[in-house]
């Protein structure tokens, strides 16, 4: 195995720093700038399954890692989605069919670690209030869908641009 | 079947059992896991902290020389004034320990106070988070009290090497017992973090009934206070003000109010964490716990 795999991880982390950044910034609203879902699909398309697994466990443990979630609950999931990416691939060869599963991954993993989440603060006792919990959490999906759909684009063509210098071969035909 | 799918079949079979192996196997492999990713996002979570500093330095340098002596001749007039009243708490922790050797009373929790600057802020609607430059090499500890001043800001949550992670009065996990301004029997009540609102907010809970904040100018809210109890927070800290008037729980034994933060907790830009001298209560009955295990 070689360590394309990684030196894309150390490339995309800066976009995730960014967007912990982002958070930071918008603490005051409660909502967090995901994009680790979207992070995974341009490396998945491209990389042989192993590599894309190894990939998508690292983004998902390093979001995991600060936050108060179950370990290895968003990780995972992200890893399973990018075997099923691997699959597909020529679905995945238009740029727009692209940016169109990088938000719907984004999605799908934010309703994950929401789900995560409040499973863990459930388990805690603590009161919540539902009415805004259900708000509030499609609220943060459309963010993370937002996110993903203006960043993804940039962080995408990044990736693609240094998996072509290191030689990663192009997604195969389905 | 051809061979890709059987290759797809066997990475789905394998990537499940390296699942349950990872949920089922022992705990240490999933501490570690978290903590090297933590140690890997560390020193540019730090360099970014530092790059806010840095701006911030600049814009003050930017300031005219008038008003930094303007402000330097507020410090020292405030100086002035601390000098005296740290005379008068001289005096009287005199005075306190002399009534306690008299009573034959142990001594009050010591701390050592850990300034830390504010690295980042997370705050989704299941947690509210900080994270500050400060960790396990200057002394942290977990569960150490997290202050602003006299104002409650949190809890460390988690330890790492250079950084850690401070679980706000408004996130969810967090719980401590408080006084109530205004109960002259000083009863105690349970206050919680809640998972509701955008900014978070806490709740005080087994509040008697017989219980009325007392009455006073608008936005002079009733105060809410550590008790000491349980060795965790010192005695008298304000956890923020009751907002609104409390309402009776549907049992009707006792009534909860919620709290509005003493601090806009997502504001800070440096907090001091409070670290016992001695071992804690709790961290004595782990250390026992261990010993058993032995």
């Amino acid at each position: 195995m070689n360590w394309s795999w990684f030196l894309i991880l150390l490339a995309t982390y800066p976009w995730l720093l960014a967007s912990d950044l982002i958070s930071d910034a918008m603490a005051d609203t409660g909502l967090v700038c995901f994009l680790s879902g979207a992070a995974i699909v341009a490396p998945a398309r491209r990389f042989g399954r192993g590599q894309a697994a190894l990939f998508a466990l690292c983004v998902g443990f390093m979001f995991e890692a600060r936050r108060p979630l179950a370990d290895g609950w968003i990780a995972f999931p992200l890893a399973f989605a990018a075997l099923a990416i691997c699959g597909p691939q020529g679905l995945l060869r238009r740029p727009a069919a692209v940016w169109f599963a990088a938000i719907g991954l984004n999605v799908a993993a934010t309703a994950v670690w929401l789900i995560i989440g409040g499973a863990g603060v459930l388990s805690l006792g603590t009161p919540v209030d539902y009415p805004s919990a259900i708000w509030r959490g499609a609220v943060q999906t459309l963010v993370a869908a937002g996110a993903a759909a203006i960043f993804a684009p940039f962080m995408l063509r990044a990736q693609e641009s240094l998996m072509d210098r290191l030689g990663v071969p192009e997604a195969r035909e389905a | 079947m051809n061979r890709d799918q059987q290759g797809a079949k066997a990475s789905y079979v394998l990537l499940t059992l390296v699942f349950l192996l990872w949920c089922f196997g022992p705990s240490v492999v999933r501490r570690f896991t978290r903590e090297a990713f933590t140690e890997f996002q560390a020193p540019a979570l730090e360099l970014a902290g530092k790059g806010r500093d840095l701006v911030r330095y600049w814009e003050l340098r930017s300031r005219s020389s008038e008003e930094l002596a303007e402000a330097g001749r507020d410090l020292g007039r405030i100086n002035a004034g601390l000098e005296l009243k740290l005379l008068e708490m001289k005096n009287l922790a005199e005075e306190n320990a002399r009534l306690r050797t008299l009573l034959s009373y142990g001594p009050d929790p010591e701390y050592r106070t850990v300034v830390a600057r504010v690295v980042s802020r997370d705050s989704a609607g299941w947690w509210q988070r900080i994270t500050i430059r400060k960790g396990r090499t200057d002394g942290v500890r977990p569960f150490s009290p997290v202050v602003f001043g006299t104002r409650v800001v949190g809890r460390v949550a988690q330890v790492h090497l250079t950084t850690s992670e401070v679980d706000l009065i408004t996130s969810p996990g967090f719980r401590c017992t408080a006084h109530l301004e205004g109960d002259e029997q000083r009863r105690v009540v349970l206050l919680s973090g809640t998972a509701t609102g955008s900014r978070g907010t806490a709740l005080v809970t087994n509040v008697p009934t017989d219980y009325s904040p007392p009455a006073g100018p608008v936005g002079d809210e009733a105060k809410v206070l550590t008790t000491g109890i349980g060795g965790v927070f010192p005695a008298g800290l304000l956890l923020g003000y009751i907002s609104g008037h409390p309402r009776t729980t549907p049992k009707g034994d006792f009534k909860e109010a919620d709290i509005a933060p003493a601090r806009d907790l997502h504001s800070l830009q440096e907090v001091a964490v409070l670290v016992p001298v001695y071992p804690t209560p709790g961290e004595q009955l782990t250390e026992s716990r261990v010993d058993d295990f032995r």
